[in-house]
């Protein structure tokens, strides 16, 4: 039995005094990539910086390997979680400076520059990545699927044991959308880090996902593996839209498949 | 016998030191003036050759045009006034703070001459001057010829109806001559009665102006000759009410003549300020 | 895969050719003025023409005026680069906070009620720097009691209350006498001709340190330009470098203000075209900032003595000109490669 890595119990959160998650409980465990699905506005961000300390709980506390988050100093919780949030600012800097940002958790107090150690993973998980060949390119010069690429660098060079992800995959086509999540499924297998991210689209969150958590108004309405969560009126429930569920042929993952008004004029026809 | 004559060492110390630090003997041999009215001062003094640079504001007499040029009223150069090793430096009330105490930190006399609020104080300061650079008698002199020159004048206006006078010296704000003046002087010597006495300082307002019904008003602003003079002048000509306006007295003068006199230049302009306030009498010159 | 093991320190050779730069303007700093001294003559003058007028011009003029140019021009683009860095907001300059209009205020307030004569000279860069400290007590007072005050409120606060306190000055100017108005303009204009050593040392100490002291917040800047959250992210403690900064920036800013006036564009154009020149690291931008801020305000000085020589121009006068145009016509340029 692994142990778990992130604790949410009963959280409570919001901003200004106004609720936005209401009792949450969720469980991730070492090794597993758990997406969170929702409608938008349900609170999935919410939850997320929430993790990362950027809320404050209202009620309830996160535990991370059984420590509660806000007793550890801001510089140990950045050396476990690393975050790669949907915020991108063109910096004029280059990619290398970029993904060694990574590295500042580990600073010791008077060090002014990188060690060795730290160059080496900058280039290591910019090999990962794929984008060692931007490594002297600025940000701004970047393509979205490579800039979101430099991001997640950045984020393993922090060697977190928990990765956190705001919609890895907006934005970008498809081929992008797959190299990213595919990158993030040999990144939890091969360097053994957790994995908790923001996905909109239920079959890529079906896909690469060992669970699922759906959020709904501030409440987690389901939490469990793709095809227990991703029933016909479950979704049709939560998302107020008619949908049929079947299974991908290759994977075995349930997918939803939307059903346009003409569908259903002509199912009630017959 | 050692206690005396250690006291006699120091008193001998004392007095040399106080021989050398004090300048009560000599007179100063080098001068820098930072404004027009020390320059004027000095020609008048005859001691011009002890000027060896002023502003470039010093016009006044057009000799001092000609001499070497530290700077403008408002900033000297203070490299160039070192370069010229004075041993006196006459500043004014628009002299920077900082410079003066530059000046003095590095070992030149300063001594400051504030503008001069009366005709009384003009005197003083000729004199303190003059006991300066060693030409008392000289100020005296001149002082006394214009203190009899004004004297004159006093009495042949002290009888006479009093006139109420504007003397404008700033447009826009609209600047009056304030009590605290020597622009005062020449109303009130002149005859005449400053509308404007109790302001303290000198912004005026033209609806005030209106009020008080002056008979005349004197423009003595800056290019006050050309243009600008003209165009005030039809610009009080818009208030038929006053007085001055209706007896057509809005008279215009050269602005030097109300800018820091000497004693001198203050009987001239008093003269002819008082012939504006009174053309009824003959000046005796 | 090479193991490319390249440290970022390229931009080490730009802080060396900075310093050699401030140097030379140093030097022709001391050679040029109402006189030409050339630099042979100039040791020989040092070791011994004590008592001739190219020593006195030397030593006490013109050495002054470098030394704090050092220190104010130093000072100005630090805290310029630290503002710039903690509101991620190029247009913000040491002035935007508005220490510049409480440093008028104090000095105004000096120059009318006369308090330096009571305590002489002294009394200016006391009043000025009495003004910028009741400003900055003030917005950082505001920003810390209201916690949900953004930092774009609370440079909309300081840039207000730089308007007030600006209003407040002309007030002042419109009710006073006319010796009074023209020692309050030109002291807003800006010089470095402070005849106090003391000042002077306390300047440069203060600029030295600020400078120190800044070094230990590059890391946490260099976070902050991915955002507050990204920042926070990497675990920067966001509060504490903001309250850090935002004094240190203050300090020096108004000593700044209160020894040499009000001289603009240097703490807003210098760092900004550091960023083009070193980059946005900032374990280089806040020494280059530096660097440059002080040649930039000595080389100024230098031609406001020199143009219209023997007249002199207000120093701010030449480092907005300069300042701008240098920098309007570098943006333009863009062939500037990052």
């Amino acid at each position: 039995m692994s142990r778990a890595l992130l604790d949410i119990d009963k959280l409570s959160c919001g901003y200004g005094g106004k609720t936005v998650l209401e009792d949450i409980s969720l469980t991730i465990e070492d090794r597993e990539i758990v997406t969170i699905i929702g409608p938008n506005g349900s609170g999935k961000t919410t939850l997320l910086r929430a993790v990362s300390r950027i809320i404050p709980p209202l009620r309830g506390n996160i535990l991370l390997s059984g420590v509660d988050i806000h007793r550890m100093t801001p510089g140990r919780l950045a050396r476990q979680i690393a975050v790669v949030g949907q915020f991108r600012e063109p910096v004029p800097m280059t990619v290398r400076e970029y993904v060694l940002l990574g590295r500042i958790p580990y600073y010791k107090r008077f060090q002014f520059i990188e060690t060795d150690r730290d160059i080496a993973l900058a280039d290591r998980y910019m090999g990962l990545t794929g984008i060692e060949d931007c490594r002297d390119k600025r940000l701004n010069e970047l393509s979205g699927g490579q800039m979101q690429l430099a991001a997640i660098a950045r984020a393993l060079v922090q060697e977190p044991k928990l990765l956190l992800l705001d919609e890895p995959t907006a934005h970008l086509d498809i081929t992008h959308q797959a190299r990213i999540l595919d990158l993030i499924r040999r990144l939890n297998r091969e360097l053994v880090v957790t994995v908790l991210m923001v996905l909109h689209d239920l079959n890529l969150a079906s896909e690469y996902s060992h669970r699922l958590a759906l959020i709904k108004d501030g409440r987690l309405i389901a939490c469990g593996q793709p095809d227990r969560v991703l029933t016909y009126n479950i979704v049709e429930d939560v998302y107020n839209t008619v949908v049929v569920v079947d299974k991908n042929p290759l994977s075995g993952r349930p997918h939803v498949f939307l059903v346009t008004e003409e569908q259903r004029q002509d199912e009630h026809r017959h | 016998m050692v206690r005396l004559g250690l006291l006699f060492f120091a008193f001998f110390v004392g007095v040399v030191c106080g021989a050398v630090a004090g300048d009560t003997g000599t007179t100063a041999q080098r001068i820098i003036s930072l404004g027009p009215l020390n320059t004027e001062n000095v020609y008048l003094l005859n001691a011009e050759d002890l000027l060896i640079a002023n502003t470039i504001y010093c016009v006044r007499p057009p000799a001092a045009k000609k001499k070497e040029k530290i700077g403008t009223l408002l900033q000297a150069n203070i490299e160039k006034i070192i370069s010229l090793r004075p041993d006196l430096v006459l500043a004014t009330s628009l002299t920077r703070p900082r410079q003066i105490a530059k000046l003095e930190s590095l070992g030149i006399k300063v001594v400051q001459f504030t503008q001069p609020t009366s005709f009384d104080e003009i005197c003083t300061q000729l004199f303190d001057l003059g006991r300066l650079l060693g030409h008392e008698d000289r100020a005296q002199q001149i002082v006394a010829e214009a203190r009899r020159a004004v004297d004159v004048i006093r009495q042949q206006t002290v009888n006479l109806p009093k006139k109420k006078v504007f003397l404008q010296v700033g447009t826009r704000p609209l600047f009056s001559s304030v009590e605290s003046s020597f622009t005062n002087d020449f109303i009130t010597f002149g005859g005449g009665l400053n509308i404007a006495k109790g302001n303290i300082q000198g912004i005026y307002s033209r609806e005030k102006v209106v009020a008080q019904d002056p008979d005349l008003i004197i423009i003595a602003i800056m290019g006050s000759e050309g243009v600008s003079g003209q165009k005030e002048k039809e610009n009080w000509m818009r208030y038929p009410s006053i007085a001055a306006v209706q007896s057509d007295n809005i008279r215009i003068v050269n602005p030097d003549l109300v800018c820091s006199p000497s004693p001198l230049t203050f009987v001239e302009a008093l003269q002819t300020i008082t012939a504006l306030i009174h053309p009824e009498i003959v000046i005796d010159e | 895969m090479s193991k490319v093991h390249t440290r970022p320190g390229h931009r080490l050779p730009v802080l060396l050719i900075l310093t050699i730069v401030l140097m030379s303007v140093v030097i022709l700093s001391l050679c040029t003025g109402s006189t030409i001294i050339p630099i042979r003559e100039i040791i020989q003058i040092l070791v011994n023409g004590k008592e001739s007028a190219d020593h006195t011009i030397l030593v006490h003029i013109r050495l002054p005026r470098i030394i704090l140019g050092f220190a104010v021009g130093g000072s100005l683009s630090l805290a310029g680069a630290l503002l710039q860095g903690m509101f991620r907001n190029p247009l913000v300059e040491p002035y935007t906070l508005g220490i510049s209009g409480g440093a008028s205020l104090g000095v105004a307030l000096n120059i009318l009620f006369k308090w330096y004569a009571i305590i002489g000279t002294i009394a200016y860069p006391i009043s000025g720097f009495l003004g910028a400290l009741l400003v900055m007590i003030f917005v950082y007072g505001l920003s810390v009691k209201r916690q949900s005050l953004g930092l774009r409120d609370v440079l909309l606060i300081g840039v207000m209350v730089s308007f007030i306190a600006s209003s407040v000055v002309m007030l002042l100017m419109a009710i006073s006498k006319s010796e009074d108005l023209h020692g309050i303009i030109f002291w807003i204009m800006g010089s470095l001709d402070e005849p106090n050593r003391a000042l002077i040392y306390i300047a440069v100490g203060v600029s030295l340190g600020g400078l120190l002291i800044s070094h230990l917040f590059c890391l946490p800047l260099n976070a902050l330009s991915l955002g507050e959250e990204g920042a926070r992210h990497l675990g920067v403690k966001v509060e504490n470098t903001r309250r850090w900064l935002f004094l240190l920036a203050s300090l020096l800013t108004g000593l700044s203000v209160s020894v040499a006036g009000i001289i603009g564009f240097v703490g807003l154009v210098v760092p900004h075209f550091m960023r083009m020149v070193v980059g946005p690291d900032h374990r280089f931008l806040l020494s280059g900032s530096f660097l440059a801020g002080a040649s930039f305000l000595i080389l100024c000085d230098t031609l406001a003595r020199t143009i219209i020589a023997p007249l002199e121009l207000p120093v701010g006068v030449v480092t907005g000109i300069i300042g701008g145009s240098v920098f309007v016509y570098a943006l333009t340029k863009k062939s500037v490669v990052l």
